[in-house]
C-alpha cells in the first residue's frame, strides 16, 4: 500500500469515527500507534517514555478529533499532534530535570518520623554489619559470640578455641575499633 | 495504563462530533459579528464626515489600511494557527501590516511635531485613547477566546498572542472614528502602551483559556 492509500484509508475512518463509528474509530487508533511510535521515537530515545507521548497522542487526537477536515490529508494532521506532544514531553523533562532530584531513598520514607524508625535501625544495622567485617579475623570471632549470639565467655571459650582471658581483650578492642570506625564514619 | 486498553475505553467513549468549519470561514464569520457590534456604535456616536474628511488625506488613508488590515490578518492567522495541521508561517501574515501601522503613524507624528511643540508635551487626550483601547481590546479579546477555544489549539501561546495582535489592530481602528486629530507622540507612546498590555495578558491568559489540555 502506498502512503497516499494508507492516508486516504486513514482519512475515512477518520470521518467516520467522527461521525461516531466506534470501530473504524477503534481500528484507526490501532493502525496508526507504529506510525506513532517511529515519531515519537525520533524525539525520545527512553522506549517507556516514548510510549508515554504515544498514549499522550491517542488522548489529544481524541481531545480535537472534531478539528480535523477529511477533505485534507490525515497523516499531516496526525504527525503535526504528534511533534506538538513529543516537543512538550520534552519541555516537561528538561524542566523537571531543572528543578528536581531523583532520589530513590525518598520513596521508603514517611511522613510521619515515627514510621521511619524500622527503616533507620536496618540503616543502622547494615552499617555495623559493615563495620564488623572490617575487624581482624580474631576480634571479629570474638565479638561475634559474646556481643552477638550472646554467649557466655566461658562457652564462647569452647566454641572458639581461646582462653577466656583472650576473649575479653579481643571484645574490648573490637568495641573500640568499632567507635573508632563510627567515628569516622559520621 | 496499557495503550491497548487505553485505545478501548477511547473507541468506547468515542461520541459523534461536529466538524469544525474551515477557519477562514470561521474568521470571516467572527469578523461579521464584530462589525454589527462594532458597526451600530460607530453609526451611532462617531463623526463620521471628520473621519471621512481625515481619511481623505492619502498618509492617513494608507494608516487606516494598515491598522484595519493587522486587525483581519491577525484574526484570520489566529484561526488558521489553531489547527493542528496549519504551518507556523501563518502567524507571520500581519507581519508586514504591523510594520506598515507603526512606520505611518510615526511618520504622522513626525508630521505633527512643530505643532507639537507648540501644544506642549502634555498627556492631552491620551488617557482616553488607553481606556478605549483597553475598553474595546478586552471585550474582543473575550470574543476571539471563546471563538477559539473550539479549535482547542495546540499552541495556545502562539496563537492568543497573533490573535491579540489582531484584537490591537482592531481596536486601534475602531479608535479612529472616535479620534478627531492626528496622533502625536504621546498618543503613539500611550497607543502602544495599552495595546503592549493587551497582547501581553491575552497570550499569557490564552495558555490557560486555550490550551486543548485546560
Amino acid at each position: 500500500m502506498t502512503g497516499f492509500e494508507q492516508d486516504r484509508l486513514w482519512s475515512g475512518w477518520m470521518a467516520a469515527a467522527q461521525d461516531g463509528d466506534n470501530a473504524a474509530y477503534a481500528r484507526l487508533l490501532r493502525e496508526i500507534l507504529p506510525f506513532l511510535r517511529v515519531l515519537a521515537r525520533r524525539r525520545c530515545a527512553d522506549p517507556d517514555r516514548c510510549e508515554d507521548i504515544v498514549q499522550d497522542v491517542l488522548l489529544t487526537l481524541h481531545r480535537v478529533r472534531h478539528t480535523y477536515d477529511p477533505a485534507r490529508p490525515f497523516t499531516p494532521w496526525l504527525a503535526a499532534i504528534c511533534e506538538r506532544r513529543s516537543i512538550d514531553a520534552l519541555r516537561k523533562r528538561v524542566r523537571q530535570g531543572a528543578h528536581e532530584t531523583q532520589d530513590d531513598r525518598a520513596y521508603e520514607t514517611f511522613a510521619d518520623p515515627a514510621a521511619n524508625k524500622d527503616l533507620q535501625a536496618h540503616d543502622a544495622a547494615e552499617a555495623l554489619k559493615v563495620m564488623i567485617a572490617q575487624l581482624p579475623p580474631g576480634q571479629r570471632e570474638a565479638l561475634e559470640l559474646v556481643k552477638v549470639k550472646e554467649m557466655s565467655l566461658v562457652e564462647a571459650s569452647q566454641a572458639s578455641g581461646q582462653s577466656v582471658g583472650a576473649l575479653k581483650v579481643s571484645v574490648h578492642r573490637a568495641i573500640k575499633a568499632l567507635r573508632l570506625l563510627a567515628g569516622a564514619a559520621e | 495504563m496499557n495503550t491497548d486498553d487505553l485505545i478501548a475505553q477511547l473507541s468506547a467513549a468515542a461520541a459523534p462530533v461536529k466538524r469544525l468549519a474551515p477557519p477562514m470561514t470561521r474568521a470571516l464569520l467572527w469578523l461579521a459579528v464584530i462589525i454589527v457590534l462594532a458597526g451600530a456604535p460607530i453609526l451611532l456616536r462617531a463623526n463620521l464626515g471628520v473621519f471621512a474628511q481625515r481619511a481623505s488625506d492619502p498618509r492617513m488613508a494608507l494608516e487606516l489600511f494598515a491598522t484595519l488590515a493587522t486587525g483581519v490578518a491577525g484574526v484570520i492567522a489566529a484561526f488558521h494557527l489553531s489547527l493542528p495541521d496549519r504551518s507556523r508561517a501563518w502567524a507571520l501574515l500581519p507581519a508586514p501590516f504591523v510594520v506598515m501601522w507603526l512606520l505611518l503613524t510615526g511618520w504622522g507624528c513626525l508630521e505633527f511635531m512643530p505643532e507639537q511643540n507648540q501644544r506642549g508635551w502634555g498627556v492631552h487626550q491620551s488617557d482616553y485613547c488607553f481606556r478605549f483601547l483597553l475598553g474595546v481590546g478586552v471585550p474582543l479579546a473575550g470574543l476571539l477566546i471563546l471563538a477559539l477555544r473550539r479549535a482547542s489549539p495546540l499552541q495556545p501561546r502562539l496563537v492568543a498572542c497573533v490573535g491579540a495582535l489582531g484584537v490591537a489592530g482592531l481596536a486601534a481602528f475602531i479608535l479612529q472614528f472616535f479620534h478627531p486629530f492626528d496622533v502625536t507622540i504621546m498618543d503613539l507612546g500611550t497607543h502602544l502602551c495599552a495595546l503592549a498590555i493587551l497582547i501581553g495578558v491575552f497570550s499569557l491568559s490564552g495558555r490557560l483559556t486555550l490550551s486543548a489540555r485546560g
